[in-house]
């Protein structure tokens, strides 16, 4: 049920999202932009000037907190049920008393979390997509003579498809990203279980975790001279608009371990190096988390 | 014993959880095809000492064995021969009870759907009804149903008849007679010392930890109390009777207990001017009482 709700709710909202921004007037949308004021700047990972394009603003769609949290919510609450789910319950026993290993138990109840994880984040890029080939967008276009525009006519506005101008396989590096935070809170949120007796605890621990490092994060990219501290954070490594961004200028941004301004000055971490540091960090969580399991005493049903 | 003979065999085995000691040096022994009862009241250590023996928690000392495998290291292949009925069976309340066995009977080699809906119906339970929405009762029914299908030669039942009406208990017992008359082994732990002394061939009791009685059934059936009043003093007994019987005396009279030779006994008292005199054997509630108040 929480799948199936996860899943229209991802869905619709990164359909409506997308045909919503998609829709506003280019230059309306650069006045806004235009308006904010300079230190605001310092709070998103990409240029401002590239948000007001079709694919920026398409693109922050992968960073609106909706979206996070509701990716979110599934990992931590699947997480959360593998073992202190189950010994809240009281349903462990009978479980484990059938000729199945506890190792067994929690890596299979990880790879169905996986699975659906997949899916909701390919349920995120295909609600984006679908409202890419499906809306159109006003655009004013001058007349062509042999293909040259005559630019001293006036423009005369048309409706065109969004696809001409944003590739929804343009999100792909930035849905990545989204899917490597998923794996990172599932694995965390099953190693608080491994740990824990009491799922009410482990989503308690979670839910502090996740606005500590919500948190952190704000508070790093507010300190321009101490950007590090957004790294503190695990949001530190979820920057998928700016993958996107990066991978636009040059496909092998992909593989980018760190990111450096036109200076030559450190930014921050690269596409590649967020999504190894999370997923790392998942595989880690996960091991450690069936250890435990694998050795711990299970108390008897309260 | 041997390993043969023995299907379960502790030695020492303690199980400490910080200063708190649940188990203490159980050394137990439990034959093939035998009905071990397992009394005491609560806290005494008996669920701790079936969890143990199911590798739900790890010993703190001494060793743990189930036809030859270790419990804790090799939970697994314990639990291939195992049938286990928790104290507290919690089952899965989002399904019909006829999808929780056969998701159960999934998870066995050894377990037969045919053979549970057979359980079942003896049992009177309704299969089509969400587990979530069955009494404690059902519950219970449903979680019986699905321990005592399975074809293994170990089945150890936690409190089987708990919750259950007076009909279905003695349904119950009469299967687990019936697991006997198979040859199965049973470990029957039961507040309800009637249905130990029903079924059960030995039985130990456990005081804070400690096994401090484990005898079989059958030398209870042998043993008498004899209670009267006399007018004057009690002479010693015979020699034939003295290493065998305890005379007590209190505001009630005399009291003698006998592990056997009632006939023997009677025939001494018989040259006494007896009053009030009643005689009963001693059951298990004598021994219970014994090392419990």
């Amino acid at each position: 049920m929480l799948f199936i709700g996860l899943m229209i709710g991802v869905f619709t909202f990164c359909l409506f999202r997308v045909r919503v921004v998609g829709k506003l007037d280019t230059s309306q949308f650069q006045q806004i932009m235009d308006l904010l004021p300079k230190d605001w700047r310092k709070f998103a990972d990409v240029d401002f000037d590239w948000l007001v394009s079709y694919l920026g603003r398409t693109s922050f769609t992968l960073d609106e907190p909706m979206l996070v949290l509701l990716i979110s919510a599934w990992a931590i609450v699947r997480g959360s049920d593998v073992v202190s789910g189950e010994l809240s319950r009281g349903t462990m026993e009978m479980f484990l008393a059938q000729p199945i290993s506890r190792r067994r138990v929690f890596v299979t109840h990880a790879a169905w979390t996986i699975l659906g994880l997949v899916a909701l984040v390919l349920t995120a890029w295909l609600g984006m997509a679908v409202a890419v080939w499906t809306t159109f967008v006003e655009e004013s276009r001058y007349p062509e003579v042999f293909g040259i525009p005559l630019t001293f006519a006036q423009a005369v506005k048309t409706d065109v498809a969004m696809s001409s101008q944003v590739s929804p396989w343009m999100f792909i590096p930035g849905v990545i990203n989204l899917f490597a935070l998923g794996l990172f809170l599932a694995a965390a949120s099953a190693l608080v279980s491994a740990f824990d007796s009491f799922r009410w605890r482990t989503l308690g621990i979670m839910s502090a975790f996740y606005f500590a490092n919500a948190g952190i994060k704000i508070l790093g990219m507010s300190m321009e001279e101490d950007r590090w501290v957004t790294n503190l954070s695990i949001f530190g490594f979820y920057s998928p608009a700016n993958a996107i961004a990066e991978v636009q200028k040059h496909w092998t941004n992909a593989f980018a371990l760190f990111q450096f301004d036109p200076a030559g000055e450190f930014l921050r971490s690269g596409a590649l190096l967020n999504n190894v540091v999370l997923m790392g960090l998942a595989v880690a969580a996960y091991v450690i988390g069936c250890r435990r399991f694998h050795r711990r005493d299970l108390p008897a049903p309260m | 014993m041997s390993s043969e003979t023995n299907l379960i065999s502790t030695a020492g085995l303690t199980k400490r959880f910080g200063k708190f000691t649940a188990l203490s040096k159980v050394t137990l022994n439990i034959g093939r095809g035998e009905v071990f009862g397992l009394l005491g009241p609560n806290g005494a250590g008996k669920s701790t000492l079936i969890r143990t023996l199911m590798g739900f928690l790890k010993p703190t000392s001494g060793s743990a064995i189930i036809d030859g495998l270790d419990c804790y290291a090799s939970r697994v292949d314990v639990h291939q021969g195992v049938t286990y009925l928790p104290g507290d069976a919690r089952l899965y309340g989002l399904m019909r009870a006829k999808f929780l066995i056969k998701q159960f009977c999934g998870l066995r080699a050894n377990a037969d759907v045919d053979r549970v809906l057979e359980i079942a119906d003896r049992l009177e339970l309704n299969l089509e009804r969400w587990v979530g929405l069955m009494s404690t009762g059902m519950r219970q029914k449903l979680a019986l149903s699905v321990c005592l299908a399975v074809d293994c030669p170990l089945i150890i039942l936690d409190e089987p008849t708990a919750n259950l009406d007076p009909t279905i208990r003695g349904r119950v017992l009469a299967m687990v007679s019936e697991a006997k008359a198979a040859g199965k082994t049973v470990i029957f732990s039961s507040h309800v010392l009637s249905e130990i002394e029903e079924v059960c061939d030995r039985v130990g009791i456990l005081k804070r930890g400690e096994l401090v009685y484990l005898k079989p059934l059958s030398d209870l059936s042998q043993q008498h109390r004899i209670q009267f009043k006399i007018e004057g003093a009690l002479t010693p007994p015979p020699a034939s009777l003295e290493s065998l019987v305890t005379i007590r005396e209190d505001h009630r009279g005399y009291l003698i207990e006998t592990p056997s030779k009632v006939a023997e006994v009677l025939q001494w008292l018989t040259q006494f001017p007896l009053e009030d005199v009643s005689i009963e054997p001693i059951g298990l509630r004598s021994v219970y009482d014994q090392f419990h108040h």
